[in-house]
């Protein structure tokens, strides 16, 4: 693929039409009532965190992509740049997404980082915006090099990374309920995002999907939002502060406070930085298996049903 | 998009979003109903551990809780929401002209300023004080 190359930054670019779709939205939830809630803190904190992640990638962007234009030149293909090319990324790219955001929620080192996009109790277009500043250092670049090493030039996987990114912004509302059946099947949609947001027993880790929802069902996290549960926001213990900066980094405390805890084995130090969120040497806390366990055993009508 | 363009439009969306959130209204916080409202939101966190009492504040903003095994967690409205921890050792326990000022040893939950009258704060520093000192181990037991 020529160097000359230069594909847009959609993401800077969807900024203006971020704004306006959350005035728009904004403005639904006042005149009808209904489709969400906004908070002020709650909001800043999310715009800041957004503004944030931003900045980081500007500053720390070069890590990833100086390991993608390092592995490029063992690429054993160069696929150039076509619409099905593109195609083929995009598909691709969102199946690596998938597993990237699985691993996110499932081994601690990754969710230090992805825990602050769940860290708000709302749910509407700017809890979208609530993104990391700490991405670069969960290697989850790492996770491309498939794409890489088979002939996809980089820049057309950061720009697939991108489109990504920017559809999953309009999921993030409760103005919008369910679409069309067929769109629902095939694409993550309002409705399935509400579900990956929440904190109930059921929707814990399910529909890590980025612009397809079709990998949650060949992978089995695929869980329906039921109409008899609304979701409820946030995290399993909640954050006690707007602080952006205690938001960004206190998973990262977390980990290294218990791994500097006295008396523990090697394996326990690993498992505390690799194993599941919530997992403990003492079981003194509870990961997303024990407390779906949990749930169960104390409502068993609800075992065998989704997320369950 | 250039970063001079970029930087000035980012400033000026979330000013311009936080002031109409915060002039709709959007800014109030939360208030408990009562004791079993403040009693719901503790569940929602600890679904294990019903509390065996309840103590309100005077703006109904938080509520201490006394635990099954005599442990104690206090629930506090946050935004339009709410939180709950348990409560462990090392809590920094102050008194301020409306209440008293709770510091626990929580990054994610640094302080809570409780409006309390003055036999409320008597209550709540006497079921708070067996954690404001670092426990010690007795290793000879």
């Amino acid at each position: 693929m020529p160097d000359t190359i230069v594909f847009p930054d959609v993401v800077k670019l969807a900024v203006p039409l971020f704004i306006i779709a959350m005035l728009g939205e904004i403005g639904w939830i006042r005149l009808s009532g209904r489709g969400g809630r906004y908070e002020t803190r709650d909001t800043l904190t999310s715009l800041l965190m957004g503004a944030g992640n931003v900045a980081t990638g500007l500053v720390l962007g070069f890590v990833a992509y100086g390991y993608y234009t390092f592995l490029w030149q063992f690429a054993f293909f160069d696929l150039g740049v076509s619409v099905l090319v593109i195609v083929a990324a995009f598909l691709l790219d969102d199946l690596t997404y998938y597993w990237q955001h699985r691993l996110g929620h499932e081994v601690r080192w990754v969710w230090a980082s992805h825990v602050n996009h769940h860290s708000s109790q709302h749910f509407n277009l700017s809890t979208a915006l609530r993104q990391t500043w700490t991405g670069t250092f969960t290697g989850m670049m790492l996770l491309s090099t498939p794409m890489i090493l088979l002939g996809f030039h980089p820049k057309v996987i950061l720009f697939c990374n991108g489109i990504n990114l920017v559809y999953q912004f309009w999921i993030h509302t409760e103005a919008i309920g369910k679409l069309p059946r067929w769109f629902e099947f095939i694409f993550n949609t309002p409705s399935h995002h509400r579900v990956h947001h929440g904190r109930n027993a059921r929707y814990l880790d399910a529909n890590y999907a980025g612009t397809l929802i079709i990998w949650d069902r060949m992978f089995g996290t695929f869980v329906p939002e039921q109409e008899d549960e609304p979701v409820d926001y946030g995290l399993v213990h909640n954050l006690g502060t707007f602080n952006p900066l205690r938001v960004a980094f206190h998973e990262w405390l977390g980990i290294f406070r218990d791994i500097a805890q006295p008396g523990l084995t090697l394996r326990q130090r690993l498992a505390y930085m690799f194993a599941a969120p919530g997992w403990s040497h003492d079981g003194s806390r509870d990961t997303s298996t024990q407390i779906k366990r949990k749930y169960v055993a104390a409502n068993p009508d609800a075992a065998g049903k989704p997320g369950l | 998009m250039s970063l001079t363009l970029l930087l000035p439009l980012v400033i000026f969306g979330i000013t311009l979003i936080v002031v109409i959130v915060h002039a709709l209204g959007w800014s109030s916080p939360r208030a408990f109903a009562d004791e079993k409202d403040a009693a719901r939101a503790w569940l929602r966190e600890f679904p294990d551990d019903p509390p065996q009492a309840v103590d309100l504040s005077t703006d109904r903003r938080h509520a201490l809780l006394r635990l099954p095994g005599g442990g104690a967690g206090i629930v506090w409205s946050f935004g339009q929401d709410s939180v709950a921890r348990r409560l462990g050792p090392g809590l920094k326990l102050s008194e301020t002209e409306t209440g008293i000022d709770i510091r626990p040893a929580d990054f994610t939950a640094p302080r809570m300023s409780v409006a309390l009258d003055a036999a409320g704060a008597t209550r709540w520093q006497a079921q708070l004080a067996p954690l404001t000192t670092p426990q010690t181990e007795d290793r000879h037991a």
